[in-house]
């Protein structure tokens, strides 16, 4: 009894290293909040910081899948590039192109483009037994060629200016602010975050991914389908990507074929700083939207600071690191 | 009785190699039946088929009397067949609810009805008396090994299987635990269910076994009660020749002393452990799961390191950073755990055998003596007759007793004069470890040292020359070789203070 009781009772440790995140997140934002001299609280900044969220909040929320899974997935820049070029070319061809138009120009490319990418991953890593690592690796490779093809090697020129409704726009003008103050790509994001964490964390089939995560072999011996589980998480991955990828281009009204170049590391940074653990089986979509709030803060204040940008790569790859050690530590308490 | 499950006139060939032949099995149910063979008896092709993994090429299973086939595990299990494996099926970041629920969770329309699934698997662990301990949102990964077994068999209730296979279920656990694991053997059997015990000790097969098969080389040898027969008989239908003695025990002549411990401590694993070992003897460390004896043994091959305490070899006091320098001192040690910790499963069994030496045979400017490891690997694999048609033989594919007598080999390499053997006949066959103790005996005759960590009392008991038994960490007792009774050895391996 008196063990059963000492595990029920509050362990300070336990919770700040379950919620390192969330403390890490407070510390930056009162740094940055200090460091820039108040700059980081104007209104202005923390919605622009909601935009900024935005590309990597998408990215993230389906990685979770794959490294839940416990596998990886580095082809989602460029399949979100991929997708952009797409579906700029689309735009560009039609010019009378309406604000509400725009939306199934952005949604149906991302969405074909994702199923495609991610069946690719997901038919090579559960059917053929690819190494992920090796399988987004060509995905990437392959995804990034494609987007200089079709570009023709520059950025996709005439494209409506409607297009960028959804990615730039924004809701609820004011006198004070009459561009508006919610922007469109926030609401967009939260919905889609909240589709696939409920589906994580509410489905059978979230169930299932992470079983399957946990220890594959048990996962089929119970009857889980656990090839599908795995192309399906792929395939969910890929389309979040790829959703990424047309707000990208929409955002900034163009179509780059160098577009989200070096994402997968934030995307990865964010997942794994939420608590997602790279050796599969636990981890939330929620939780990764903290992680994905600290490397946006982590840019946006050391951008607002004036620090030379090439930095934040160092800094992030230093928080990757971080982020992985601090879940092996727990792990090795586990044991 | 009608049998619930049968197997009739089943063959298995796969390609070049003939698994089973005409093989017929009745499972009644409200009955333990033991299936009992060697290893490569064809026990886990009989299973596999029983329960859809495998189709068989000739012959046919009935349930009930009627002809059916499965589809696959699943089809298998939605019919009432359900299995607990040799390794456990438990995925540790899921909590016991989950487990128990997994691949047929409850739904609420769309998403899952996580209250209904914990409600009812507080019934089930109600139902196996389990609830004190076992709490359906625990995370299964951090409970016991007996205890993520009890998830397992609650699963099995909960799917309503008639039949239940179970292969090798004691494996992993201590005396105390396979009593609880008896006790919910014996509620699904009166329940009514049919169970197939898989197992190689036989204490176990006439404690709970109602009724046993004999497979050799892939055929029926025989089906009793067992009531009705002897556990010699039994020995002799497995291995098909009578073993008169199936312990080789020859009178060993004690020499100097060779290895002592002092004092040795690790945290909570064990404490203050003194014991000394003896040229020309085995010395057997006897005492449940859990009772601190891997622990102590990897601290000192220099694996882990120890709190305080003190370690002499041939007389002189030694420190082991890493098992390196315990290898330089002419150590050897046999683990636990074959598969993952003994051998590099995937590589030859030549380069298994000269792992540990290779450092000692280099030529100049770090090659390998390609030469000399050709050499000494084939010597060994014909000293220790090896079955493998040859040393490039990846070592995966030997069987379990052949592959622990590489393990052995690459320690006789080294040259190692003291052996730690780590329950080193656990998982393989009667006959492999009959010819197992006969090469530790010629070790032994030729002046090395054994120090054997056993959990099977039959072992400690008919190898050992003295035996030490543990106890939480602490040695409880020492004991020679006339005066040792399983008894004896249970009351100091139970010893709890």
């Amino acid at each position: 009894m008196a063990e059963k009781s000492m595990q029920k009772g509050f362990n300070a440790k336990e919770f700040l290293m379950k919620n390192m995140v969330v403390v890490i997140l407070i510390a930056l934002i009162l740094g940055f909040g200090l460091g820039t001299g108040g700059k980081f609280f104007t209104a202005n900044n923390l919605v622009n910081l909601t935009t900024q969220m935005a590309i990597n909040a998408m990215l993230s929320a389906g990685l979770t899948y794959v490294i839940i899974l416990g596998g990886i997935d580095i082809s989602v820049g460029s399949v979100g590039a991929l997708a952009g070029v797409i579906s700029t070319l689309i735009a560009a061809r039609i010019p009378g192109l309406s604000r509400l138009g725009s939306i199934p120009i952005l949604i149906i490319p991302a969405i074909v483009v994702g199923l495609v990418c991610g069946g690719f991953n997901g038919f090579m890593i559960s059917r053929m037994n690819v190494v992920p690592m090796i399988a987004t690796l060509a995905m990437q490779t392959i995804g990034r060629g494609l987007c200089f093809i079709f570009s023709g090697g520059t950025a996709v020129s005439g494209i409506p200016k409607t297009y960028g409704f959804v990615g730039a726009g924004r809701w609820l003008a004011t006198e004070g602010n009459p561009n508006g103050w919610i922007p469109n790509i926030t609401i967009f994001v939260i919905i889609m975050v909240a589709i696939v964490h409920i589906l994580l964390s509410k489905t059978v089939f979230g169930r299932h991914v992470y079983a399957t995560g946990s220890n594959q072999q048990v996962a089929h011996l119970a009857g889980v389908n656990t090839k599908n589980v795995v192309f399906l998480g792929h395939v969910i991955c890929a389309v979040m990507a790829a959703l990424a990828g047309v707000l990208n281009a929409s955002k900034l009204n163009s179509g780059q074929p160098a577009a989200l170049d070096g994402y997968e590391m934030y995307a990865i940074a964010a997942t794994v700083l939420g608590g997602t653990s790279l050796t599969g089986g636990s981890g939330s979509v929620g939780r990764a939207m903290f992680g994905v709030a600290v490397i946006a803060v982590i840019n946006n204040g050391m951008n607002l600071m004036h620090i030379d940008s090439y930095w934040q790569k160092v800094v992030i790859g230093a928080i990757i690191l971080f982020a992985v050690i601090l879940d092996m530590a727990q792990k090795k308490r586990k044991n | 009785m009608q049998p619930c499950l049968q197997a009739i006139h089943i063959t298995k060939i796969f390609p070049g190699v003939r698994a089973l032949s005409d093989v017929s099995v009745d499972f009644y149910p409200g009955e333990v039946h033991a299936l009992m063979g060697e290893n490569g008896a064809g026990k886990s092709t009989l299973i596999k088929i029983l329960s859809g993994v495998y189709t068989a090429t000739e012959g046919e299973i009935r349930l009930d009397g009627q002809k059916i086939e499965f589809k696959g595990p699943r089809d298998a299990m939605d019919k009432g067949i359900s299995v607990i494996h040799q390794e456990l099926s438990i995925a540790k970041d899921l909590t016991v609810a989950q487990n128990i629920f997994l691949g047929e969770e409850k739904t609420n329309g769309m998403f899952l009805d996580n209250r209904s699934m914990n409600a009812r698997a507080l019934e089930l662990l109600k139902q196996m008396k389990m609830d004190a301990i076992i709490k359906p949102t625990d995370v299964a990964g951090n409970l016991t090994a007996a205890q993520q077994q009890m998830v397992e068999i609650a699963r099995v209730i909960n799917k309503n299987a008639r039949v239940v296979i179970m292969d090798e279920p004691t494996s992993s656990l201590s005396d105390h635990e396979i009593d609880a694991l008896f006790e919910q053997i014996r509620i699904l059997r009166d329940k009514g269910v049919a169970i197939a015990y898989i197992s190689h000790r036989m204490k176990e097969i006439f404690e709970i076994c109602d009724r046993s098969t004999v497979l050799r080389d892939g055929c029926f040898v025989r089906t009793d009660l067992i009531k009705d027969i002897t556990e010699h008989d039994l020995v002799a239908s497995m291995v098909g020749r009578e073993l008169d003695n199936y312990f080789v025990h020859t009178t060993h002549h004690r020499g100097e002393e060779t290895l002592r411990v002092e004092g040795l401590t690790h945290g909570r694993e064990f404490k203050n452990v003194s014991f000394t070992a003896y040229r020309g003897e085995i010395l057997g460390i006897a005492g449940l799961v859990g009772a601190g004896r891997t622990e102590t043994m990897e601290t000192i091959f220099g694996a882990r390191h120890a709190d305080s305490g003190k370690v002499f070899v041939n007389g002189k006091e030694v420190h082991f950073n890493s098992p390196k320098d315990a290898i330089a001192h002419k150590i050897g040690m046999v683990t636990e755990d074959r598969r993952t910790t003994g051998l590099m499963l995937k590589a030859m069994i030549k380069d298994n055998e000269v792992l540990p030496s290779l450092i000692y045979h280099m030529k100049g400017m770090g090659f390998a003596d390609q030469k000399w490891i050709d050499k000494v690997s084939k010597e060994y694999v014909g000293k220790l007759s090896v079955k493998t048609p040859s040393v490039e033989t990846i070592i995966g594919n030997l069987s379990g007793g052949n592959q622990q007598k590489v393990v052995l080999a690459k320690w006789l390499i080294a040259e190692s004069q003291i052996l730690i053997l780590d329950e080193p006949t656990r998982g393989i066959d009667v006959n492999a470890k009959s010819e197992f103790y006969t090469l530790m005996n010629d070790f032994v005759d030729q002046g090395g040292t054994i120090v054997m960590v056993s959990s099977e009392l039959p072992e400690v008991l008919g190898v050992s020359d003295r035996i030490i038994v543990m106890c939480e960490g602490k040695v409880t007792g020492e004991l020679s070789r006339e005066e040792a009774t399983e008894q004896k050895i249970m009351y100091l391996a139970s010893q709890v203070d």
